[in-house]
């Protein structure tokens, strides 16, 4: 599946350490320091830490779909100009302070998803009701998932149909259950391993933030 | 066969939820206008469900939505996630407004419209606070009319869909008995 230049790779590497809940408290702390940062060059460097985290989460990121998209907000950030002219692009005024401004909200957002997508690891799932809830969407989105290969373009009703009665036949008396996907039983080494884990991630970010 | 039991409701609402994200996928294959911005694609089971089931549920499956997209695709604690929070609510108000307005003598494709209008104006007002600043407006003209280009072929599929599918008849007719 594409999306947003970002796809599912091979092995979770960062999952193989990390339970669920401390991997996305210590990507928490990364994106604490991402929102509260106020400098271009510390920002870049936890893009590029953040970005080391969700390779070793399995995600494969289109780097250049980042590199545009940091351009966009940098160029629209250089329509308002303000502080020192350093440079001029055609009818373009280059100023320091849009030029900075622009760079930390670029890096900052794009941060972020690295962050999240690092954070964020398969297995999670939110408590409660909803999260209850959410659990049983998303099983029944694995089944149609499953099934995507059969649409056809020319006849999607027709085989969205057929897809969907497969899945949810809603004649039948009681409607039905996804498959249930089995959960990893936490073992004692992994939650130690998870809570110094969270903790190792949690404190580069720090020092990114507080070096002097 | 009318649904028996609560859990059953919960059940088929938590298919029509993945049927959601089901349909996000699909957008996600699709080229779009501006990185950032979205068709729309995935807005045609709530235009679809929009008549059927009551404003509760269908602010629920607006947040599985946004928060399943936003698990699955890792960008919960992104700006990504907001995009999509504020496209989806804006778009469902404005379907749900526009319906008690005119009732039934607007069409699917007319509630699309105003859902498309809303969705990428309230994507428009993220990108100026969040993103790109005042300057955003300058993409307003491309986006706006983007927007009703898309949200007339979504509000198309979803008309073809609703005259076409057998699927979408059965679930029509379970909800009414039910």
């Amino acid at each position: 599946m594409r999306n947003f230049g970002v796809s599912f790779k091979r092995v979770d590497v960062l999952g193989g350490w990390l339970a669920p809940v401390p991997r996305l408290l210590a990507l928490g702390v990364v994106i604490g320091v991402l929102i509260t940062i106020r400098s271009w060059p510390r920002a870049l460097a936890l893009v590029i830490y953040a970005y080391a985290l969700a390779s070793l989460s399995g995600r494969r990121i289109r780097l250049s779909y980042f590199a545009l998209f940091c351009l966009s907000v940098v160029f629209f950030a250089l329509l308002n100009p303000f502080g020192q002219v350093v440079g001029e692009l055609g009818p373009l005024r280059i100023t320091m302070g849009a030029l900075e401004e622009g760079l930390l909200r670029a890096f900052r957002l794009t941060g972020l998803v690295f962050a999240s997508l690092a954070g964020l690891s398969r297995g999670l799932r939110l408590p409660g009701r909803f999260g209850r809830f959410l659990s049983l969407a998303l099983d029944f989105y694995q089944a149609l998932l499953e099934s995507r290969s059969r649409l056809a373009p020319r006849r999607w009703v027709e085989s969205l149909d057929a897809i969907l009665f497969e899945v949810f036949p809603l004649t039948a008396g009681d409607p039905p259950r996804p498959a249930e996907v089995p959960k990893p039983e936490p073992r004692a080494e992994r939650l130690w391993g998870g809570v110094l884990g969270g903790l190792a991630i949690a404190s580069v970010a720090l020092l990114v933030a507080l070096w002097p | 066969m009318p649904l028996p039991s609560e859990s059953s409701r919960e059940r088929l609402l938590a298919f029509l939820s993945a049927l959601s994200l089901f349909f996000a996928a699909v957008e996600y294959l699709l080229p779009r206008p501006v990185p950032f911005l979205r068709l729309g694609v995935a807005n045609i089971p709530l235009v679809l469900l929009l008549d059927v089931l009551p404003t509760k549920e269908l602010a629920l499956l607006a947040v599985v939505k946004v928060v399943g997209a936003a698990l699955v695709n890792g960008t919960l604690v992104s700006h990504v996630a907001l995009f999509s929070a504020g496209g989806t609510f804006a778009s469902l108000a404005a379907m749900l407004g526009a319906r008690r307005l005119w009732g039934k003598r607007l069409s699917l494709i007319g509630l699309s419209l105003w859902g498309a209008l809303a969705s990428n104006l309230a994507q428009l007002g993220l990108s100026v606070a969040i993103l790109l600043g005042e300057a955003a407006w300058v993409i307003a003209p491309l986006v706006l009319g983007t927007g009703a280009a898309t949200g007339f072929l979504v509000g198309w599929a979803a008309q073809a869909w609703a005259q076409r599918s057998r699927w979408y008849a059965e679930l029509r007719r379970v909800l009414q008995e039910g």
